[in-house]
């Protein structure tokens, strides 16, 4: 450096001058610059502070929307029946997991996935944005808790979380009777009030939980949180929270005690049974079997499961109270009885001579009694109405059907009884079963009302059908010599219901000729008389009575039917009914009502394939009744 | 700007060596307030990580060892040890181009045992302009063209490495200080308006040709922040939400949530002034940015004051890489360049530039002679 300084002596100063005069440049253009800075420093902070301010804000506060907690539902007698529970869940945030494939052989070796799973989640991953969590398994156990907590470093991604689920307490034995909830389905999303719904994951599927869904749903809270980059909550605002609004409680007709023996007495036989109250038109219980457990569907089942209960044939999701249609057979044969005394075709003393067989004239067509043999064509004898109903006559009911108009007998059965319609307050499943008429068939077939229809419409087969739901109110209307009432499920709730435009329909009282209560009330007993006349003699007695009769402590009017599933190929050939296949059986149907005075119960019961009304469908229908009218015998008889 | 006298007696107590360190006590003051300011919101962005701050504290008392040791060296050891500065530099930097770590898809960090991993583009910063300086003291000004073309091979070799990583950013940042060298050491004003012309061809076949996709990404979303809010654009959009917000006094230490909450994407290292903006406001980073223009000032004032060409260039060097990068960053985080990833000197945390900045200064301090 000495020499540097010393060979350049000459010329140094003029090297030092332009260099000072080149950094005081330099220092001047890094000043000017950084007088830019401070302006756009003045711009941003100062003149935008506001508007940054906002932006700052709206970036660390959300707005989380809480899901109200849905209402409770009650049975009669104030048990719950469904309430809501937590649960936790294993999920994955996708863009937080490098290989799927390896976090789930890690997470199967901890906790039991189902394999079948990982096909479905690929699909999952694909359509939905990366920091959403999916859901893996729901419902996880304390032991698998903790094998999840203990392998957290390995399990990166992975996720427990909260969810509130609905909650069945009786399971599948009410499923039917209430419904349930289902998981809220893209298809679901546009129908529904977005903002009141953005932070619910269920919506009721089926029954009441379905009918009063914006009742029960309640509405939506919110509060703000303060989040971080990743929208992770840090903290709350508490000034800030507005809590949501628990959906209305429901108190329902349903009485657990009458519901749980009802599906006792139905045991592992598909069918239903429907209990009305025929004061209220309240349904006091309402079974179809086979069922299933919504928990299990809401909590565990994944797809797979789902859709192999979903295709099996004894189909445990459908509902056969409201859904199920079955051709009533001889428990219509009061509805005839009725329509044709009303329409004055015929007298409660007029007497048919049954021989067990029935032709119309000029036809070779021969319509049969119930109790023929291979020796015997049956019948009954000399019947009168009375006589008709307890020994069941077919021969009976063919010639008063063949003496109805089909029309006649319609109007009748759907104004008295509504039959072919849907007549529920408060259920949206319900069918309107089949009551057929000249234009319907017309309509349907593109043939017209015979004579042979009529006759076998005498005796309910053919092409009429009625829901079991549909089966208690006639027995309901029957109760009420002659009054229908509205089925429904709502007894009370804890506040006003947006569902609730109209009071239901309540027990009326029609305009009709003073004979007509005479004949409601000879109806009545002679119904009674297929439960309660016995000891008289072979081929005397009520049909019902030596299956259910003959010990009764009170007084119950009935009629059995026996539905045929399939009509006889060819005349005169006849299979016994215990040879055929099971899915071939006739359907044992029954109605009652009890007390005989002043009814407290309407039931109807059906059993698929169950053989025969009295013996099959009538002890259920009475241990539904003893429920009611009797709960310490059965709690005796069961204990 | 007065000294601190010069001790008369030698070979004394070791305190006496103390007293008769080779600092300039104004360019101190003017560090020691930037690190200050940086420590104290540092301390409050990091306050989740204690660990991470005391490796930043350390790496600080480093520097300032360094800056101590390195003020101590005579000048004609610089002189003498330069061209091998500049050798070891270009090694490390090929050694770095091919067996370095990656990171953000730029292979730019070395990381040996014992040594806190490093970019070797850092030392640069320091031993580019003392090789400058070396090549050009003897060198009469103006400048002859051969001297010239040699100096742009001397800058272009590590230059080119730098920019094969690739690094844009410090790729222009040391071109653009070398280039001040070079114009300090006496170029004809002529030839600096021909360069100028030509680098406006120039910047026309980069963009067409040399830039790749993620550089010319970053550049666009410069231009157009909104155009991707949630990906490169994120972070100009929130950082000029953190100093917005802040407003002329700021929310208060601890108190920026764009940063606390982490909206704010490395708030403790590049973007380190948005923090400080946030939540010490106007007035905190104009007192910054005052300070900064404060070392720089004093910094070319010893520059001008060496009694050597090689000193006053090799500072000069120096200090305009350590304002243009300050520049740069401040320039970048208020939205005013594109994010070109750079580093606060002083402030930022992150390796090993506080180092070699602090070492840097005490070669200025060095060179200022005595």
């Amino acid at each position: 450096m000495i020499d540097s300084v010393s060979s350049s002596k000459n010329n140094n100063t003029g090297e030092l001058r332009s260099f000072g005069d080149r950094v005081l440049i330099l220092v001047v253009l890094g000043f000017l610059l950084l007088l830019i800075v401070l302006g756009r420093l003045v711009y941003l902070q100062i003149y935008n502070h506001e508007a940054y301010q906002t932006q700052s804000l709206n970036n660390r506060i959300q707005i989380q929307a809480i899901a109200p907690p849905r209402g409770l539902i009650f049975d009669t007698n104030g048990r719950l029946l469904a309430d809501n529970r937590q649960i936790l869940s294993l999920a994955f945030v996708p863009d937080r997991v490098d290989d799927v494939n390896m976090l789930f052989d890690r997470l199967s070796k901890l906790i039991e996935l189902n394999p079948g799973e990982l096909r479905a989640l690929e699909e999952l991953v694909r359509g939905r944005p990366k920091h959403d969590p999916i859901v893996l398994k729901r419902d996880l156990t304390d032991e698998e808790q903790a094998q999840l907590a203990v392998n957290r470093h390995d399990l990166g991604g992975v996720v427990v979380t909260y969810e509130t689920i609905r909650h069945y307490l009786y399971g599948e034995k009410f499923v039917h009777a209430i419904g349930t909830v289902r998981r809220i389905a893209k298809e679901d999303l546009d129908s529904l009030d977005r903002v009141n719904y953005r932070a619910t994951q269920f919506i009721g599927g089926t029954g009441v939980e379905r009918f009063y869904e914006s009742s029960l749903h309640g509405s939506v809270g919110s509060r703000s949180v303060e989040v971080d980059a990743s929208g992770r909550p840090t903290r709350e605002q508490p000034e800030d929270l507005t809590p949501p609004i628990r959906g209305a409680s429901l108190t329902l007709y349903i009485d657990s005690a009458l519901q749980l023996a009802a599906d006792a007495a139905l045991g592992d036989r598909r069918g239903a049974i429907v209990a009305i109250d025929p004061k209220t038109g309240g349904i006091l219980a309402m079974v179809s079997k086979p069922a299933y457990d919504p928990n299990r569907v809401l909590s565990g089942m994944n797809v797979d499961e789902f859709n192999a209960m979903y295709a099996l044939r004894d189909k445990p999701m459908f509902n056969r109270a409201v859904q199920g249609t079955y051709a009533p057979g001889s428990t219509f044969k009061p509805v005839v009885g009725m329509a044709a005394l009303s329409e004055k075709v015929t007298t409660w003393d007029e007497v048919v001579v049954d021989g067990g067989n029935f032709r119309l004239p000029g036809s070779r067509q021969v319509y049969r009694s119930w109790n023929r043999t291979s020796t015997s064509p049956g019948g009954h004898g000399r019947v009168d109405m009375h006589r008709a109903i307890y020994r069941s006559s077919n021969v009976y009911f063919y010639t008063i059907g063949s003496q109805l108009d089909v029309d006649v007998l319609g109007v009748f059965a759907s104004q008295r009884f509504g039959i072919g319609r849907r007549t529920t307050y408060d259920l949206h499943e319900t069918t309107t079963g089949v009551l057929p008429s000249r234009e319907w068939k017309e309509s349907t077939y593109g043939e017209p009302w015979y004579p042979g229809d009529s006759v076998i419409l005498g005796i309910g087969q053919g092409y009429l059908s009625l829901t079991p739901l549909q089966l208690a109110t006639v027995a309901t209307v029957f109760a009420n010599r002659g009054a229908w009432v509205q089925p429904r499920m709502l007894k009370r709730s804890d506040r006003y219901l947006v569902e609730v435009e109209e009071a239901p329909v309540a027990r009326s009282a029609m305009l009709e000729p003073a004979e007509m209560a005479e004949h409601w009330e000879r109806m009545a007993l002679a119904m009674s008389a297929v439960v309660h006349r016995g000891n008289q003699g072979y081929d005397q007695n009520g049909t019902a009575w030596a299956y259910i009769g003959i010990d009764i402590p009170y007084t119950m009017a009935g009629k059995s039917g026996t539905a045929q599933v399939i009509e006889s190929t060819r005349e005169g050939e006849e299979i016994d009914d215990e040879d055929r296949d099971e899915y071939e059986r006739n359907h044992a149907l029954f109605i009652a009502f009890a007390p005989l005075m002043d009814p407290e119960i309407a039931v109807a019961v059906v059993i698929e394939n169950g053989g025969g009304g009295s013996k099959e469908a009538g002890p259920v229908a009475r241990a539904v009744i003893d429920a009611k009218l009797h709960p310490s015998s059965v709690v005796a008889q069961r204990d | 700007m007065t000294e601190i006298p010069h001790p008369v007696i030698r070979n004394t107590r070791w305190i006496n060596r103390i007293y008769s360190a080779h600092v300039d006590p104004w360019l101190v003051l003017g560090i020691v307030l930037v690190l200050a300011l940086g420590l104290t919101v540092m301390s409050g962005t990091l306050g989740h990580a204690p660990s991470m701050l005391l490796r930043h504290v350390f790496l600080i008392f480093v520097g300032v060892t360094a800056l101590i040791v390195m003020a101590q060296i005579p000048e004609h050891t610089y002189v003498g040890l330069a061209p091998f500065a500049y050798l070891g530099s270009v090694a490390l930097l090929v050694y770095a181009l091919f067996f370095g770590d990656e990171a953000k898809g730029a292979m730019r960090w070395i990381d040996w045992p014992l040594v806190p991993r490093f970019q070797p583009s850092e030392i640069l910063k320091v031993t580019l302009p003392l090789s400058l300086a070396w090549y050009l003291h003897d060198k009469p000004a103006p400048l002859r063209i051969s001297d010239l073309v040699v100096c742009l091979v001397i800058i272009g070799i590590p230059v080119g490495c730098v920019f094969a990583q690739p690094d844009f950013g410090t790729t222009v940042l040391v071109t653009t200080a070398c280039l001040c060298v070079v114009f300090l050491a006496g170029l004809r004003w002529r030839w600096i308006l021909a360069a100028m012309g030509l680098s406006v061809v120039g910047f026309i076949v980069a963009w067409r040709v040399l830039l790749n996709e993620y550089q010319i990404q970053r550049i666009m979303t410069f231009l157009d922040p909104d155009r991707n809010p949630l990906g490169a654009g994120w972070n100009i959009i929130q950082s000029k939400i953190a100093l917005g917000s802040g407003g002329a006094t700021g929310k208060g230490l601890g108190e920026g949530t764009q940063s606390q909450l982490s909206f704010l994407p490395e708030g403790h290292t590049d973007f380190m002034l948005a923090v400080i903006g946030e939540e010490l406001g106007f007035v905190g980073v104009a007192s910054l940015l005052t300070f900064f223009f404060f070392i720089f000032a004093r910094g070319m004032t010893m520059s001008r004051n060496s009694p050597t060409r090689f000193g006053r260039l090799a500072s000069a060097g120096f200090l305009m890489m350590f304002f243009g990068y300050m520049l740069t960053n401040v320039m970048m985080v208020s939205g005013l360049l594109p994010v070109v990833g750079v580093p606060l000197p002083l402030v930022s945390y992150g390796g090993t530039s506080v180092i070699t900045i602090l070492a840097g200064f005490g070669v200025v301090t060095a060179l200022r002679g005595r």
